[in-house]
């Protein structure tokens, strides 16, 4: 038998041998997982809905009425100058009139008869970098006291409210992320530490017959990796079932989240590092498990 | 093919294990290693087969010092001694022909060899017929026939075994020790450290007393 199939084959066997304790590792690992994926999973949408959000950010610039043209394209060139913004458009009076008729519907008649009390102005969307209120917060600090410009207005308050919780959510998910991350290489280590010591005898006896250190660590390793990739399969997997079933029928309508911003599950490429990731804890338990328990 | 130059070690802070010991076992050579217990000499053997490492001296196996030997070479060693002990030491989960074939694993040869070269030694030892057997099924002298077939099935050039027949009667006794014998004449440096001075009475053969960890008597062969 090749070398390379030999490893895993005895890596099975000893598996299947300790069919409990392997159940419960995957079991417990996938539990972590499941956790994982499910703050994996809050947080990717976080972020898609604050891509969302950050797209329609606008920076109105309200321009005074006596305003000339070449102030304001002094304006825009100002905007134009801080790399920040995707595009600058000038609402004239008479167009901002118009889309604020439209906006008001059926009630539109309250306007009759005055006139117009819409400013002109210029309105600047951001390139993804710049979507955020520190950004937004200094170009319009820029702009706020040039000549011909009235006011100038991005919503500060709720968007820094909103971009705060997101920050603050991303940081709690990381910690909590790190910790159970942590939790599941202590579960992988515990297991091998108990496999090592089920095989202590069988050990010895090849040492004694002349087996290298890989050759006695190298199952443990596969061993050790499959639990993690198992576990973390199985959890990423219940994560997705849980999405399939739960989100459409209890969290929707519950008015957790709304139609009109939607969900989604996480992105192959996330699920397929999250699996990788149980590989990797796996091989880190399997390391730190031999190391203190298996002096070769 | 076995040298010791003035070795000593201890474990630990504890009294020395072994003291001074010079010694030489020659090629094809079967000799005795006896004492009271205590007197170092498991330590003797642990020291060839490179489970231990000496404070001091200098550990000759094919004329190669291994006292400084890197931790990686062991193995490489390991498969060129052949090791018996009074436990026997055979895993019970696996069958007589997979505890002998163990050796092959190890060495990543082939399963033709390893079967060719298994049915061999166990023929050997009288237990071909047992191949399929586990060892808790096997009467202690069986059992301890399958770890000298394990101990011999890649042709070592030199077999140790520790108390090989502590655990057996006295009949039994007498047949591992004409085995041992076999195995000798087949140009193995055999070196057995035992208690059983019947054995060594009938046996003819050279004896190296250790006493206190030192070398009382036999150490190096007269001519």
């Amino acid at each position: 038998m090749s070398r390379i199939a030999y490893f895993p084959k005895r890596a099975l066997l000893h598996l299947a041998r300790s069919l409990s304790v392997t159940g419960v590792t995957i079991g417990t690992v996938a539990v972590v997982f499941l956790l994982l994926g499910v703050f994996a999973l809050v947080g990717y949408n976080m972020s898609l809905l604050a891509d969302r959000l950050g797209e329609g950010l606008r920076l109105n610039v309200f321009l005074a009425d006596d305003c000339s043209l070449g102030q304001r394209e002094e304006i825009r060139k100002r905007l134009d100058e801080s790399n920040k913004v995707s595009s600058v458009i000038y609402l004239s009076r008479a167009e901002a009139l118009e889309i604020f008729t439209r906006r008001l519907g059926a009630r539109a008649a309250v306007l009759d008869g005055v006139q117009n009390p819409v400013p002109a102005s210029l309105q600047a969307t951001f390139v993804p970098a710049a979507r955020n209120p520190a950004e937004i917060g200094e170009l319009a600090q820029k702009v706020v006291n040039l000549p011909g410009v009235e006011d100038v207005q991005y919503g500060q308050a709720w968007l820094e409210r909103f971009f705060q919780f997101v920050g603050t959510s991303r940081m709690l998910g990381l910690v909590i992320g790190i910790l159970v991350v942590l939790a599941a290489g202590v579960i992988i280590s515990n297991t091998i530490r108990l496999s090592v010591y089920a095989r202590r005898e069988e050990i010895q006896i090849l040492k004694l017959v002349g087996a290298t250190d890989g050759f006695i660590k190298t199952p443990f390793y596969i061993e050790g990796i499959l639990l993690g990739l198992l576990g973390a399969a199985l959890g990423t997997l219940i994560a997705w079932a849980a999405f399939v079933f739960l989100v459409p029928g209890v969290i929707m309508p519950a008015g957790l989240a709304t139609a009109r911003v939607g969900v989604s599950f996480l992105p192959l490429p996330v699920v397929g590092a999250i699996v990788l990731t149980g590989g990797f804890l796996g091989t880190l338990g399997t390391m730190s498990s031999l190391w203190r328990h298996l002096k070769v | 093919m076995i040298q010791m130059y003035h070795v000593h070690m201890s474990y630990g802070q504890d009294s020395p294990a072994l003291t001074d010991v010079t010694m030489r076992v020659d090629k094809a050579e079967f000799a005795f290693v006896m004492g009271p217990s205590g007197a170092g000499k498991t330590s003797l053997l642990r020291l060839l087969f490179l489970a231990e490492r000496c404070d001091s001296g200098q550990v000759l196996l094919f004329g190669k010092n291994v006292a400084r030997v890197r931790e990686s070479e062991v193995p490489h060693l390991r498969r060129r001694i052949g090791i018996v002990f009074q436990d026997f030491k055979l895993l019970s989960s696996r069958t007589v022909r997979e505890n002998v074939g163990m050796v092959f694993e190890v060495m990543g040869k082939s399963r033709r060899e390893a079967t060719h070269k298994t049915n061999d030694a166990l023929r050997l030892v009288g237990l071909e017929h047992k191949a399929s057997s586990y060892p808790l099924k096997l009467s202690g002298g069986e059992q301890q026939r399958v770890a000298i077939a394990r101990a011999i099935v890649n042709d070592p050039p030199i077999l140790l075994a520790d108390e090989p027949t502590g655990n057996l009667d006295p009949d039994l006794s007498r047949d591992i020790f004409d085995l041992l014998c076999e195995v000798n004449a087949r140009g193995v440096t055999v070196l057995v450290a035992t208690h059983d001075s019947d054995m060594v009475g009938r046996s003819q053969k050279r004896v190296i007393q250790l006493e206190h960890g030192r070398i009382a008597a036999g150490g190096l062969r007269e001519y």
